[in-house]
């Protein structure tokens, strides 16, 4: 029996530092994601009042302004304005819009400001205003334009 | 006046009979375990069957209301319609927040009548006290559907519609909406029992490990339930929701997956206690751990908190949740510290190099992986509640901390049940994994041939194969062995790996299950292709070696909701297929819904969405194509999980006459042996 202790490797000393350097690791990635993962919600009054950094991503949430929605089917260009009542924003989208998307609708659009001011969306999401019950257990966030 | 109009005032009349009984049946149990009085325990017994029956009843009123169509009731009202389909009136009992609850409530009148039936004759005191427990956390639930989140409100004579408003167009949309809330529902409620059980131990102030024993299999089934769910819930929103993805980190999912993983630690753990006598405390931890998870994941999706803080008082569910979920923390955790002098293990861990040791490394990681998902979950909330500024936290958060987490879990699921119990030596190391260390050497190799890029990818190919070495060469030894000892035939020896040593062998099944998914993830987010182009009819676009032709664009009515259909042929790579993605409209909301078009195959689906079309003269489709492959494979995996939980749970012929052995309480006595 002792022979097969003997060549037992390690000890419990190791055991607690591994366990240790493991939490450490761990939180040490947590926090540093979350920074790198954050993306603030604003309106486009907020978005130009902060100023936010060019190419920082950010979801900026207003309405459609009435004359602005473009898309061109054969470039899948998509163009269109959201605003808040105080600031306008002009959003450059990528592919076509979300079945929801309409003049006078809300929506949510996730990107970044390019210098200019144009906010170059990667995902366009409708906003409904109808009553909405929350789904099951399982599910994930509709109307993505893109994942 | 429609045919069963009587249904809902039945219902609403069993249910608040139940709630009595609850109370009735937890103050019966609760004296019964204290003074042993058999006829105290006979009515708690009767109480929790009269329960269950009646809750029966009131969940199949409220279907009976639903397919005949009451709109008087308020929930029939909200989510069903003349239109909608008899199978989807059904499972809408489940598609709001007043039959889930009342759905839930099923489940757990059921689950504290087997313990008051089945579980008391076996070990009287603990599964008495058990029962109270049981019937409080029901008493609870009742409480709630006679109240807060009464199913069976009537409208007022001049609100009744003449047509409901229809279930949520999601929830119609896909068979799968009938098998994943109910699975996720049973998952949640079945680790109940376990924490009654942890609990009334503790009350009881036992040393011993005999309500771990006690519940091992409710353990089991509730994580195997809420893993299927899990996967059966990705499999819906990959099907449903029309992204081309299946899992999005998403708070809904999140709140089911905290849980599963701290089941998922608490199943290992439970060997090192019972092996070892090792972990006492930190196993009641787990098991409070998870039943906490259940509630607080029902919490955070139901009271609408996910959207803002300050949707939290808008129902009164989230309030009363958030008490439950606060009573049963203090009184979990009172009770531990309370009793953490009786905890004490029988023992330590010595050497790193065994399978106690890698049993907590594992419990380590997966807690880990619990408490980043938790803070990814819970810190937007927490920054609105502190700053008001309104943020999410994205996807890219949990991949970079996540995966690295499974990473390492896949590695220790290899070298786990490769090491003995107290320590290994150089010399078994060297036997148990060299074979498996020259698999994993050539996992990546082949990763690297196929075109797999990226370190993640090719390292959980690397990590899949050494697992799957490790648990091939465990077999082989496993039938090797039966031979030797048993003089079976291979094919004999091989079944009766599983038949006689179900717990270990269905194991290594689930294992197999998770390499599976692990792969099937790892090569569907690797190599996923994508392409979007403006069809006219006759038109096609090309990803991935397969030409996708837009044949005609058209019209589909049907009685309960409106389409728009692209008809595509799929050819190229040796397919010849056709898929039809479309827009659903239903008549109760303004969004159209798109419904995708999936050409599975073993080797990869091909997944078409229908962007946007020329409403006025069809004229051109925008199509998006996405080449997955691999994906099935992640269902696949999840039914090998179940396979593999149900050999584990399955009783080995051995323990079956056992368990007719067990003492049952004297019909005619009135105490019963401790």
């Amino acid at each position: 029996m002792s022979a097969a202790r003997a060549s037992v490797l390690g000890g419990r000393r190791v055991l607690a530092i591994c366990a240790l350097a493991v939490a450490v690791i761990v939180g040490f990635v947590a926090v540093q994601g979350l920074q790198g993962a954050t993306v603030y919600y604003l309106t486009p009054t907020e978005a130009l009042s902060r100023p936010v950094t060019p190419g920082a991503t950010v979801r900026l949430g207003g309405q459609v302004l009435t004359g602005t929605l473009r898309y061109t089917p054969g470039t899948r260009d998509l163009r269109f304005t959201i605003g808040d009542g105080v600031t306008q924003v002009r959003v450059v989208g990528a592919g076509a819009p979300p079945g929801l998307l309409r003049e006078g609708a809300g929506a949510v659009v996730e990107g970044t400001f390019a210098t200019d001011g144009t906010f170059h969306a990667t995902q366009v999401l409708a906003k409904h205003d109808e009553v909405y019950q929350a789904p099951s257990p399982g599910a994930t966030p509709q109307h993505r334009s893109s994942p | 006046m429609t045919p069963l109009a009587w249904a809902g005032d039945a219902g609403a009349g069993a249910l608040r009979a139940a709630l009595p009984l609850a109370l009735a049946g937890l103050v019966a149990a609760a004296y019964a375990a204290r003074t042993r009085d058999a006829r105290l325990l006979s009515s708690a017994r009767w109480c929790a069957l009269v329960a269950f029956a009646l809750v029966v009843i009131a969940d199949l009123a409220m279907v009976a209301a639903l397919v005949t169509h009451d709109f008087s009731l308020r929930y029939v009202a909200d989510n069903n319609a003349r239109e909608t389909p008899l199978f989807y009136s059904a499972i809408s009992l489940w598609a709001a927040l007043e039959g889930s609850i009342l759905l839930w409530a099923a489940i757990l009148s059921g689950a504290t009548a087997y313990v008051a039936w089945r579980g008391t004759r076996a070990m009287p005191r603990l599964a008495t006290t058990a029962l109270a427990v049981c019937f409080a956390m029901l008493a609870f639930f009742l409480a709630l559907v006679v109240t807060a989140a009464d199913p069976f409100t009537r409208l007022a004579q001049s609100e009744i519609p003449d047509n409901g408003r229809g279930p949520n167009a999601l929830l119609q949309n896909h068979p799968l909406m009938a098998l994943h809330p109910p699975l996720l529902y049973l998952g949640y409620v079945l680790a109940a029992v376990p924490f009654a059980y942890a609990m009334a131990s503790l009350i009881l102030g036992e040393a011993g490990d005999r309500w771990l024993v006690a519940t091992r299999r409710f353990a089991l089934v509730s994580w195997a339930l809420l893993g299927v769910g899990i996967v059966a819930g990705a499999w819906w929103s990959y099907a449903v929701l029309g992204w081309g993805g299946y899992w999005a980190w998403d708070p809904v999912e999140n709140a089911a997956i905290m849980p599963w993983l701290t089941a998922t630690a608490y199943l290992h753990s439970v060997m090192v206690e019972e092996k070892r006598r090792l972990l006492r405390m930190w196993n009641v931890s787990l098991v409070i751990a998870t039943f906490a998870l259940t509630i607080l994941g029902t919490f955070l999706t139901r009271s609408g908190v996910v959207n803002s803080v300050h949707a939290f008082t808008q129902s009164a569910i989230g309030p009363l949740f958030l008490a439950y979920l606060t009573a049963i923390l203090v009184f979990g955790i009172g009770l531990l510290l309370w009793r953490a002098r009786s905890l004490t293990d029988a023992g330590t861990i010595g050497a790193p190099l065994s399978r106690e040791a890698i049993f907590l490394f594992q419990n380590v990681l997966f807690v880990a992986a619990t408490l980043t998902v938790l803070l990814g979950t819970l810190y937007p909330l927490i920054a609105e509640a502190l700053t008001g500024a309104q943020l999410s936290i994205g996807a890219p958060y949990f991949d970079r901390v996540e995966v690295p987490l499974v990473l390492a879990l896949l590695f220790l699921m290899g070298i786990g049940p490769q090491l003995p119990w107290h320590g290994a030596s150089r010399a078994t190391l060297e036997r148990q994994l060299t074979v498996p260390l020259v698999c994993a050497a050539l996992g990546a190799f082949v990763a690297l041939l196929a075109g797999l890029d990226g370190v993640a990818p090719v390292l959980t190919i690397a990590l899949a194969s050494f697992v799957t070495a490790t648990i091939g060469q465990e077999v082989a030894r496993g039938v090797r062995a039966r031979r030797a000892l048993h003089g079976e035939q291979t094919a004999t020896a091989f079944a009766n790996l599983f038949l006689r040593n179900g717990r270990r062998y269905g194991g290594y099944v689930v294992h197999l299950g998770i390499v599976l998914v692990a792969i099937a993830v790892a090569v569907s987010q690797a190599k996923t292709v994508e392409a979007e182009r403006t069809l006219s009819p006759g038109g096609s676009l090309v990803a991935a070696g397969y030409t996708i032709t837009l044949d005609t664009i058209r019209d589909v009515n049907e009685p309960q909701r409106s389409l728009t259909v692209a008809d595509l042929t799929i050819t190229g790579n040796g397919a010849s297929e056709r898929s039809r993605p479309a827009l659903v409209r239903y008549p109760n909301t303004l969004q159209a819904i798109g419904s995708p078009g999936i050409a599975a195959g073993m080797r990869d689906d091909i997944y078409t969405i229908l962007v946007a079309y020329d409403g006025r003269a069809q004229t051109w489709a925008t199509v998006r194509v996405r080449v997955i492959p691999l994906v099935s494979w992640l269902w696949v995996g999840g039914g090998v999980v179940g396979l593999g939980a149900i050999i584990s749970a399955l009783p080995p012929a051995k323990r079956r006459a056992r368990r007719e052995l067990a003492v049952p309480v004297p019909a005619g006595a009135d105490r019963w042996p401790a």
